[in-house]
Parts: structure tokens; C-alpha cells; sequence
């Protein structure tokens, strides 16, 4: 708004000198706004310096790219450029989508995030509710404090940690396994074992810190409630169902719909470095990320990749704004924004 | 204290006992496997306690140490440089935008809000750091990218905001400019807000893997996850091929392979693991606060 102000000032004034004609209203509004933000500008200086370096760092980082994503509809040849590069349209999506991967990547990173998901959720919304029951208060910072241990891994070292379990030979896990079943339990090799065995290390990663999101959120209930629960009669198991969980309710319904509107991001670390990139693994491992991150380190096939990103994207957004208009039609308290 | 609910906390205690031994599982197997000795683990397998207690992997590593201390050195700048420079940046902008008599916020805030849902994605970003900023094999790629992270901005004007604008105002009527009103007034007040950034900077800097292992591919300039990543192949070149990545004759048969590996992830977490179990109280606070209010 700031820079069609100026421009049309711009205009404005060198068609008074030129033309003689009189200035319309507009122009004389125009000019009006460029010199009180003139003046702003002036006076705020300093403050508009300290958001400089931020502005720039965005301006590089996040706007230019934008422009780079017309790559997606073009035939990318480095010695052009970017934007000297040819039109193709939407080969580059067919190219994707007519391809055997689109479908079992895409089934991959909806289902196991959906999983994922829901997992998590469960998982930390119960652990919340227990530590919620804990009153020692020493006991209450021990489990928490063993919870986020695993947060502060990376998951290079999640993945190889995970090796003491399932390891072929040695992995207590396996071992477990091969004594029970007296077959042989090939984790690394096996892909429909991880199904299964990601949520459950996302679970492990990530249940420490957001358990506790909904634990500082059930501090803040006011305890009469559950005296007076208690009072009339109501167990503790009731007093659950009926306080605590409605009270957590808008949280959790707007954590999933900010994890819901990144399905198709699944997180790069958990989906690469937890199966160690295992070929044999990629028939359930493999998703958009770890698709695209190997499109483009691997084969250097950059138009793909980019492809592949703009739809990422594009479908991120609708669902944000999809799985936001259900949550404000349950309960109009709901919506994100 | 009361008998009807002590069930229910039997329960809440047993089910959270389970669960925290579930988490600390691989810790303890790592750090046991580690110390064990070669031969043990061939005929044991991985325990919980070592079966015969050897320090020889430690040993190993610590003879060679060159690409641990090059992963060490490496991360540590990044960390420093990254967490340093990057805080400042994102204070100043925080401070900017919670101030409420900055007529320029809201379009700021506007332009920094957008960054959250549309990005250009991998490859756009990819071409821009290798071929316009040719950044390639260079820190600096792992750093600045970082800068001034939209969550992390409104997360830290939250707390400016609650620095009492009255405080402001009495300074710059004493003729305090905006820069002194942002050192000396704001930054001292929101310390903790500030530490809990800068403790959330740290770790993922130092846990950085994903941009290093696009940008980075000279082995002297690998961060600790990458030296990290690389371990199984480092470890199965001494066990193929018997010479070390600097090229040492080594005998396969007396490296202790597997422990190596541990002993390995023992030494990058180990740091990290120290620094945290301490500053993990700050870390917890902020991070709740922020998760609540943002």
C-alpha cells in the first residue's frame, strides 16, 4: 500500500509540472500519505534500523525463493539461470505424477503422519493427565525431566540409538524376537515392521515436551472444580472426562490443525535418519521429503524436486484452511484464525 | 493422605515409571555397549550391563582424534557465531515490533507473518545459497539461514511487550534514544526470555544436519552430526578395508568395530546431555510460555 502510495504521488506531481492540470483528489491524498510516512519513517529511524538486518535476512531467504518457484514450470537449465530457462508448463508435475513413486510416496506421508498424528496425541494428552495426578513434586520433576531427554537428541543419533534395539543380531529387540518367535526379526530390511516402529520413536522424541504443553495448560484449571466434582459424588476418572479433558480441548484441537495443515511436511529427520536410508525400507519409509531431498541430491533433478514442492504447499495450505473452517463449524471457538 | 484417590496415583506413577524407562532404554544400552569389550558383545549380544566392562573403544577414538575434534570445532563456531548473531537479530526486530508506538509494526509484522505459510520450498533456496551466494562447503551456509525465524520473532515480542511501556517512555523523555531503550531497559528485563531463545538456537544449531548435508561436503568442515552420520561408514572402513580414514594401517581383528560406534555417539551427546540437564529448568519455562501464549 506504502509503495502505490508513492508511486501514484510520483505520478501525481510530474503531471502537475508537465501538464498544468489541476490535481485530483487522489493525487492530492497520495502525495499527502508519502509525506506523513515520510515523516514517520523520519522519526521511527532507529527502530526501523533494528528491524533492518531481520527484514533483508527474510527478504533473501524467504521472498527470493518465492520467485524461484516458477523453476517448477520450467525446463531448469543452469547455464540460463532461473529465469532464463524455457517454459514446459506442467510437465514437471506430470512427470511426478505419472510416475510409479507419486502414489506410494503419497500414501506414505498422509497415512503415517495420520498416525503419527493421532499417536502423539493420544500419548501426550494421557501422560499429561497422569503427571497432572502426581503430587510429589520431586517425582513430578524426575518423570518430566526424563521425558525431555530424548527432545534434546538429534535424530542422527536418535536413528543409531535405536540400533541397541533392533540391530540384526545383537538389538535387544531382535534377540527378544528371535527367542519368541525363533525367526529371525530383519527390522532393517523388513519394511512393514515401520508402520509401526516410527510413530513409536516419534512418540519417544516428541512426548516429553508436548505432554507438557498440556500440562501447563491443565495448571491452569481452578481447583474448585474438582472439589466441588468431588464433592458431588464424582470420580476421578469422571472428573477427567468432564474437567480436564473439555479444558484441553481447544489446545489440542489447535495443535491438530497446525499439525494437520503440515501433513505433507513430514519431518525430514524422522522419515531419513531414523531408517538410516535403507533402500530396501523406502516401500513404507519413503515420503515427499526424503523423496525430494533425494531427487535432488542424488540425481540432481531440480525441476522435480521443485515440482513436488510447490504442490507440497499448495495442499499444505488448503488443508490449514480447510481443517480451520470444520474446527470454527464444531465450535465457532475453535478456529486458528 | 487420601485413601480414594490412591489408586488413581498408583496408576499416574506406574504408567509414567514405564514410560520413563522406555525413554532412558537406548541412553543406558548405548552408554553400556559402549563400554563393553569386542568379544562380549560377539557371544552376548547388547546389554544393559556391560558383561565384561573395556574401555578400548574410548581408546580407540581418542588415539585418532582429528575428526572428532574437527566436528567439535566446526559445531562450536556455528553454535557461538550462529547463536550470538542470530539472537541479536531476532532482538532487535522483536523489540522494533512490540513497540507499540512503531507506526511501521503492523506492515512488519505482516511481511514476517507471510514467511510462516508460503515458502519457495528445497530447491529454490538450494539454487540461491550454491549458485547466487555460492555458499557451498562454506559455515556460514548453516548459519545464517537461520537468522531471524518468524516463530521465534513473535515468540520473543511477547515478552517485550510485557516490559512496561511507561519505562519506555520516562527513559526517552530523559533523552534516551530507541537503541538505549532496546540495551539497557528491554534486553536486561526479558533475560530470561532471551536465555530460553538462546537455549533453543543452540540446540538446533548444534543439531543441524539437514543443510550441512546439503552444503557441506568437505570432511574437515563436517558439524558433529555429520562426523556422526558418517560413523558407520568410518566404522566399516576400518573393519573392510584396514586403514583408518587417514589412511593408518589398522588390524580389523583387534578394533573393538561395534563399541567404537557407541562410544562415538556417547562423545557428541555427551556435552549437550551436560549442558541441558542443567539449563533445563530455563528451557522448560520458556518453552511453555511460549507454546501458551504464542
Amino acid at each position: 500500500m506504502k509503495a502505490s502510495g508513492r508511486t501514484e504521488a510520483i505520478v501525481g506531481s510530474s503531471g502537475l509540472a508537465t501538464r498544468v492540470n489541476p490535481p485530483t483528489g487522489v493525487q492530492i491524498v497520495a502525495a499527502e500519505r508519502v509525506r506523513k510516512w515520510g515523516k514517520y519513517a523520519k522519526e521511527d529511524r532507529h527502530l526501523l534500523l533494528m528491524t533492518l538486518p531481520a527484514v533483508v535476512k527474510i527478504l533473501i531467504f524467504s521472498y527470493l525463493p518465492l520467485i524461484g518457484i516458477v523453476i517448477a514450470f520450467k525446463d531448469y537449465v543452469p547455464r540460463l539461470g532461473i529465469l532464463g530457462s524455457p517454459w514446459n508448463g506442467l510437465e514437471n508435475f506430470e512427470f511426478f505424477f505419472k510416475s510409479s513413486d507419486a502414489w506410494r510416496i503419497l500414501r506414505n506421508t498422509i497415512g503415517l503422519n495420520a498416525l503419527i498424528i493421532a499417536a502423539e496425541l493420544v500419548v501426550a494428552v494421557s501422560m499429561a493427565l497422569l503427571l497432572y495426578e502426581i503430587s510429589n513434586r520431586k517425582a513430578l520433576k524426575a518423570y518430566q525431566s526424563i521425558m525431555f531427554f530424548p527432545y534434546f537428541f538429534s535424530w542422527v543419533l536418535t536413528g543409531l540409538m535405536l540400533t541397541t534395539l533392533l540391530n540384526p543380531n545383537n538389538g535387544i529387540v531382535s534377540r527378544l524376537i528371535e527367542d519368541m518367535t525363533g525367526r529371525e526379526a530383519a527390522f532393517y530390511s523388513e519394511p512393514w515392521y515401520w508402520i509401526v516402529i516410527l510413530p513409536l520413536v516419534s512418540i519417544w522424541k516428541g512426548t516429553g515436551f508436548s505432554s507438557l504443553i498440556y500440562y501447563s495448560a491443565l495448571m491452569g484449571i481452578d481447583k474448585d472444580l474438582f472439589e466441588a466434582a468431588e464433592i458431588d459424588g464424582a470420580t476421578k476418572l469422571q472428573a477427567m472426562r468432564f474437567i480436564s479433558l473439555p479444558f484441553l480441548m481447544p489446545i489440542m484441537v489447535m495443535l491438530t490443525i497446525l499439525a494437520v495443515g503440515h501433513i505433507l511436511r513430514a519431518d525430514f529427520g524422522l522419515f531419513y535418519f531414523v531408517p538410516r536410508n535403507v533402500s530396501a525400507l523406502y516401500p513404507v519409509t519413503d515420503v515427499l521429503d526424503t523423496y525430494v531431498f533425494r531427487a535432488l541430491t542424488v540425481n540432481g533433478n531440480f525441476t522435480m524436486s521443485a515440482a513436488v514442492s510447490v504442490f507440497q504447499s499448495f495442499v499444505g495450505l488448503v488443508l490449514i484452511l480447510g481443517t480451520n473452517r470444520l474446527a470454527k463449524m464444531y465450535d465457532k471457538e475453535y478456529g486458528l484464525f | 493422605m487420601n485413601t480414594r484417590t490412591l489408586p488413581i496415583r498408583l496408576l499416574a506413577h506406574g504408567c509414567l515409571l514405564l514410560f520413563c524407562c522406555i525413554c532412558l532404554l537406548p541412553m543406558v544400552l548405548t552408554l553400556s555397549v559402549s563400554l563393553t569389550e569386542g568379544a562380549a558383545i560377539q557371544r552376548y549380544g547388547y546389554a544393559l550391563i556391560p558383561p565384561s566392562f573395556s574401555l578400548d573403544a574410548y581408546a580407540f577414538i581418542l588415539d585418532d582424534m582429528k575428526t572428532l575434534i574437527d566436528g567439535y570445532r566446526n559445531s562450536l563456531l556455528i553454535v557461538v557465531f550462529g547463536t550470538t548473531l542470530n539472537l541479536l537479530v531476532t532482538s532487535m526486530v522483536s523489540y522494533s515490533l512490540a513497540r507499540r508506538d512503531f507506526r511501521f509494526g503492523k506492515a512488519i509484522s505482516v511481511y514476517i507473518f507471510v514467511t510462516m505459510i508460503f515458502s519457495g520450498g528445497l530447491v529454490p533456496t538450494y539454487i540461491l545459497i550454491v549458485q547466487y551466494l555460492g555458499w557451498k562447503n562454506m559455515l556460514i551456509a548453516l548459519i545464517v539461514p537461520a537468522f531471524a525465524a518468524p516463530f521465534q520473532i513473535f515468540l520473543l515480542r511477547v515478552f517485550f511487550q510485557e516490559v512496561p511501556q511507561a519505562l519506555t517512555e520516562s527513559a526517552k523523555i530523559d533523552g534516551a534514544s530507541d537503541w538505549r531503550t532496546y540495551w539497557s531497559i528491554a534486553l536486561p528485563l526479558s533475560r530470561p526470555a532471551l536465555a530460553t531463545l538462546a537455549l533453543m538456537m543452540t540446540l538446533s544449531y548444534w543439531n543441524e544436519t539437514f543443510n550441512a548435508m546439503l552444503f557441506i561436503d568437505k570432511s574437515s568442515l563436517f558439524p558433529i552430526q555429520l562426523v556422526l552420520k558418517n560413523i558407520q561408514s568410518y566404522v566399516e572402513m576400518i573393519r573392510n578395508v584396514g586403514f583408518d580414514p587417514s589412511g593408518n594401517l589398522v588390524d580389523p581383528s583387534d578394533v573393538p568395530t561395534e563399541s567404537i560406534m557407541y562410544a562415538m555417539m556417547v562423545l557428541t551427546s555427551l556435552p549437550v546431555m551436560f549442558i541441558f540437564s542443567f539449563l533445563q529448568k530455563y528451557f522448560v519455562k520458556g518453552m511453555t510460555l511460549g507454546a501458551v501464549k504464542g
